[in-house]
């Protein structure tokens, strides 16, 4: 009767129990290989919808041995905490922590977890005067890509220099290169000197004074050592875009937007701003040669305003005297209808949205009447993606005509303008859905590690949705698609070899899968998480 | 004749005039070491002109320690200087550049500047057996818009803090770690937290004890023993939340402007573990249809050593607001507009809806605004710390005083007339009159009318900081409202050359007031635990005129 109750309470307080995971092994110094006591390890769930949640813990003791019993099945990121220790392991994934996958009835019981004193680099980073400089930025990366690194949550290496100019990377063993970006770009003028001495503007540079990675020495460092290095600046040439903001209103601000393009009429990468205040007066000075465009805008005052854009060049020379005339937006009007509906047909209040695209930097809405029509004051000139919210059901943003001709919903060009412009937005309920189960290459269900879908009909611009994003189970559900093709593919935050931006996207869409969405369909489709070998694999063909 | 060559001496004495007044000035001069006035090599000076289209000049120092900037157009600059590894102390006035004023072809040559060497605080932090402990955070304030001055612990515990100014410093050493729950351990072993600890091994900011540093100096053996704290969560539940949305975020943030944030689960419930002790601003938010983010309203918590469970919370829809003005005395009427025709039409205009767009990435704050000849308008401006940061609404005044806000979330405002000459008195929202000018709005207005009541009858409080050498120069005095509620209620001054202390317009209320440590971020937050020995409690009646004088902390 007591053994019953005992069980009942086990029961109660470990659900899963009674067919017990557990998860054991004998941690030791991968060095000389002898046990390692005090060692923290921690299993827990992470996931993007409900973020870390059910952890579970133990000490190794002095033979090195540490045991987790009664844990429900699934997938747990494991994290190893020892004072001069770090946890090596191949990164695989966005994230670089190892994970754990227990099935239903597994016992782990003789983990081996290595642990690698720690490495230490202590950098000190100086002028051309053999000054010191405080304030840079310092990463290091791995001289050969893919080997091993220190299992850690905090994913980027690098840190800042103090007041003396130094900094501390501590980590796993290895030979790295070593990068310091100052930051430069000032919005002051720069400096008129008459002593001989010249304004310093330092560019990017590696170890121990190279201005690119191929021309850099790395440094090697041994587990349970430290180096000590002294890296040296060098100048970098550099640009300065100054000018005026014309039609400030009396009670505002104007800032102005300085983006950063990886080539010219490409991707944004970078965007800094500057407030030009009320007179209208700005300075980007010792910008490093780039694709650069300057806008001003106004967005909180009763009307937001805007600027025509000025692009340069890495060639431009400098330009003192960027004139920036901010004006009014345009208001555009437009019907919102419902395939099947009569036009002016009494209507559901929906509100619509032009999401800037590329270079647009504000985006407009509006909301219809009752008989379908609506205005959008306060557009500007640019590239948008055309959004209605609340959708009815299976609904989805079927046609966009902009003066009586056929556009794109996904990227409506108003870069020559908006004024006098009319938008027909026809919205379709013939949407179809897409769910199913994403599994990994066993074909179990993921668990609870924080994964996405990516259902997108554009491999070049990929941008994650929140639709996609996997729950309890390993499920995934679209709903409102648009009819059409598109690719398909599932990604892992630790497993699927790379990080969360688009360039990573693009490369693993080339290994997904393409599928052809009919109008009306209900798709049942389970799909396997996409590795980085996958990719790997697709390219060696 | 004559008169030829007396016109030709003339227009070569214009001439010579006119060569003279455009001749560039040159300024020169030099830099040393506070301590041992020795010159200090590669001193940046910088003078920057004070003309809205004045150049920006600069220079090194030689090894004399010696600069020189020549070609410089006549008008007046301001000088300063940096070098890294030292710092400029306040110059008289506090101010932190030297007005010069150059007239042409002058050659001014005496400009010198003295430097004085940053120091460091350094030490371990060890558990309770006295084991180091390594990769903790360890912090100190480094003034107002400053990142604080930070390093982290390496494998024997030790920390070193370089590049401090001289001053009374609290040090703190944050393990951090993660927001799990706590771990299931069936290895009869205890997981451990640990609170963040200011030296010498305190659990609060304020049993904190300061370190003091001179300047240069390099004090060492600033060890932290961590304190341990219980494991505990916040959890609770939000209404009205859509089934539809998929993710919420729980933010929690302090007055300091320190934040977190936290998960909500589909069905409304939410669970976070182990956030640093402290008062916190609770609220969910999540996509709404359209783009705006839609959010609770606030609710207060204190963390402390007990779960806090059973948190409830709500959406409170927008305030759509009538409001109306009513002036106590003349005086606070709105000065005339400088520009004719601006003023007033007779209908109330609303200008700006809240919530604001976010401002796009790297905005500044707000730099300082030009005087505004405008109608006068009558802002609200959020206190709340929230996802919408500053969010505000700002409506024009009719002739009549009244004006309307709309679509004003709900939280705590704070309510401001755009023109100087007069203060919120009181805010009275339906029945409810609260003194001083916060409006309360976390449960929404429920379509009551809102009446402002303003004046002019403003207090001053003036005095002098002396220490036992005598008047000090320089030092930070802080005021502080009895009825705390964000930064706006505490304003900071300093001390002239005679000690002398004066804030004008103050509005009546009951205040605290101190002299404070110049990195102390404490007071910004509304507190002035660490100063209790030596604050001074006063009550500003309205037109009073209040004079204390004030002692400094030894």
């Amino acid at each position: 009767m007591m053994a019953f109750t005992r069980l009942i309470a086990i029961y109660l307080v470990f659900p899963g129990a009674l067919a017990a995971q557990s998860f054991a092994g004998i941690a030791s110094n991968s060095v000389n290989g002898q046990p390692l006591a005090g060692v923290h390890v921690k299993l827990f769930s992470l996931s993007i919808l409900a973020g870390l949640t059910d952890a579970y813990g133990a000490m190794s003791a002095s033979d090195g041995r540490f045991s987790i019993a009664a844990i429900p099945p699934g997938s747990y990121v494991l994290f190893t905490e020892r004072t001069g220790f770090v946890q090596m392991m191949t990164p695989s994934g966005a994230i670089p922590l190892p994970t754990i996958n227990l099935k239903s009835g597994e016992r782990v019981t003789d983990y081996k977890l290595e642990m690698t004193p720690r490495a230490v680099i202590n950098i000190r980073v100086v002028d051309d005067y053999g000054d010191p400089v405080n304030s840079v930025s310092v990463s290091v990366s791995p001289a050969s890509p893919g080997s091993p690194v220190a299992a850690s949550l905090n994913t980027s290496q690098s840190s800042f220099t103090s007041l003396l100019g130094e900094t501390r990377i501590s980590g796993g063993p290895g030979k790295f290169f070593i990068k310091a970006t100052p930051a430069t770009v000032g919005t002051q003028m720069p400096e008129i000197r008459t002593d001989g001495t010249s304004e310093a503007s330092f560019g990017p540079t590696w170890y121990p004074s190279a201005p690119a990675e191929a021309a850099a020495t790395p440094v090697e460092v041994a587990a349970g050592s430290r180096a000590s290095i002294e890296l040296r600046l060098i100048r970098q040439r550099s640009l300065t875009i100054s000018g005026i903001v014309s039609g400030v209103p009396q009670d505002a601000d104007a800032i102005v937007m300085l983006s950063t393009y990886d080539r010219a009429g490409g991707r944004r990468t970078n965007t800094r701003s500057s407030s030009a205040g009320h007179l209208g007066k700005f300075a980007f000075s010792k910008l490093p040669p780039a694709h650069y465009r300057v806008t001003a805008l106004i967005y909180n005052n009763r009307t937001p305003m805007q600027s025509q854009s000025v692009d340069f060049t890495p060639d431009s020379p400098d330009a003192l005297d960027v004139q920036l005339a901010l004006a009014t937006g345009a208001e555009i009007g437009g019907t919102l209808q419902i395939t099947g509906e009569a036009p002016g047909a009494p209507t559901d209040k929906r509100t619509i949205t032009l999401q800037p695209m590329g270079d647009a930097m504000t985006p407009a809405t509006g909301t219809n009447e009752s008989d379908g029509t609506f205005k959008m004051p306060d557009v500007f000139p640019g590239r948008y993606r055309v959004d209605v919210k609340p959708l009815p059901d299976n609904g989805y943003v079927k046609t966009v005509e902009l003066n009586g001709a056929a556009s794109s919903a996904l990227e409506l060009d108003l870069s020559r303008g908006a004024q006098g412009s009319r938008l027909k937005i026809t919205l379709g309920r013939d949407a179809a859905q897409l769910s199913g189960t994403v599994t990994d290459k066993e074909g179990q269900p993921l668990g609870n590690t924080p994964s996405i879908v990516i259902l997108t009909a554009d491999r070049e611009h990929i941008v994650p949705s929140q639709d996609g994003i996997v729950k309890e189970g390993g499920k995934y559900n679209f709903k409102n698609i648009r009819p059409g093709k598109y690719w398909l593919f599932a990604i892992d935050a630790f497993r699927s070899g790379l990080s969360n931006n688009e360039e990573d996207f693009k490369r693993l869409a080339t290994a997904a899968e393409e599928i052809e969405i009919k109008p009306g369909e209900k798709i049942a489709k389970d799909l396997k998480i996409l590795l980085k070998e996958d990719v790997d694999a697709r390219n060696k063909k | 004749m004559r008169a030829i060559r007396s016109s030709l001496t003339l227009l070569m004495a214009a001439a010579a005039c006119a060569q003279t007044q455009n001749e560039p000035a040159s300024l020169s001069g030099d830099v040393t070491h506070t301590v041992t006035g020795a010159p200090i090599l590669r001193a940046h000076i910088t003078l920057r002109g004070n003309a809205p289209n004045g150049a920006t000049y600069g220079a090194l120092t030689n090894a004399e320690g010696k600069f020189a900037i020549t070609g410089i157009p006549a008008g007046i600059y301001q000088a300063t200087v940096e070098r890294i590894g030292f710092f400029l102390p306040p110059l008289p006035g506090n101010r932190t550049t030297v007005e010069v004023n150059l007239r042409a072809a002058e050659k001014k040559e005496d400009l010198k500047f003295r430097l004085a060497p940053l120091g460091s605080i350094s030490g371990r932090v060890v558990d309770a057996k006295g084991e180091p402990v390594e990769g903790v955070a360890v912090t100190i304030d480094a003034g107002q818009g400053y990142s604080p001055i930070r390093d982290t612990t390496d494998d024997q515990g030790r920390y070193r803090l370089v590049g401090l100014q001289p001053g009374k410093h609290k040090v703190r050493a944050n393990v951090g770690g993660l927001p799990t729950p706590p771990e299931v351990r069936s290895d009869g072993t205890t997981e451990i937290r640990y609170a963040p600890t200011w030296y010498p091994g305190a659990a609060t900011y304020r049993e904190g004890v300061r370190v003091e540093l001179v300047a240069g100096a390099e004090v060492s053996g600033i060890d932290i023993p961590l304190v341990r704290i219980p494991m505990v969560r916040i959890s609770g539940k939000v209404f009205d939340f859509p089934p539809e949305v998929r993710t919420a975020t729980l933010s929690f943030a302090q007055t300091t402007g320190s934040r977190g944030s936290g998960n909500v689960k589909r069905d409304g419930t939410f669970e976070v573990w182990n956030i640093d002790p402290g008062k916190y601003f609770l609220t969910a938010s999540w996509q709404g249809t359209g783009n705006q983010r839609v959010q609770t309203a606030p609710i207060d918590i204190e963390i402390g050593q007990q779960h806090i469970d059973r948190l409830e919370l709500r959406l409170v829809p927008p305030s759509d607001i009538a409001g109306t003005i009513i002036y106590e005395d003349e005086g606070a009427r709105p000065p005339a507009p400088q520009q004719a025709g601006q003023q007033g039409s007779q209908a109330p205009r609303q200008v700006l809806t809240v919530p604001q767009p976010p401002p796009p990435p790297g905005t500044p704050q707000s730099a300082q605004r030009p005087p505004d000849n405008r109608a006068p308008r009558v802002e609200v401006r959020t206190v709340d710390p929230g996802i919408y940061g500053t969010s505000s609404a700002i409506s024009d005044v009719a002739a009549d005083g009244s004006f309307r806000l709309n679509g004003v979330p709900a939280a705590r405002f704070r309510v401001m007339p755009t023109w100087q000459n007069a203060y919120v008195k009181s805010v009275t929202l339906g029945d409810t009159q609260r003194d001083g000018n916060v409006l309360y709005l976390r449960n929404g207005s429920a379509g009551a009318a809102l009446t402002v009541l303003l004046s002019s009858a403003f207090g001053s409080v003036s005095g002098t900081v002396a220490d036992q050498s005598g008047p000090v120069n320089g030092a930070r005095v802080a005021l502080l409202r009895d009825d705390f509620v964000s930064l706006g209620d505490v304003t900071f001054t300093n001390t002239d050359a005679t000690g002398a202390y004066n804030y004008q317009n103050v509005r009546p209320g009951k205040y605290r007031l101190a002299v404070v440590e110049e990195y102390d971020l404490a007071p910004r937050a509304g507190n002035l635990d660490d100063y209790e020995d030596i604050l001074v409690h006063v009550d500003v009646q309205p037109k009073d005129k209040v004079t204390k004088d004030l002692k400094r902390h030894k």
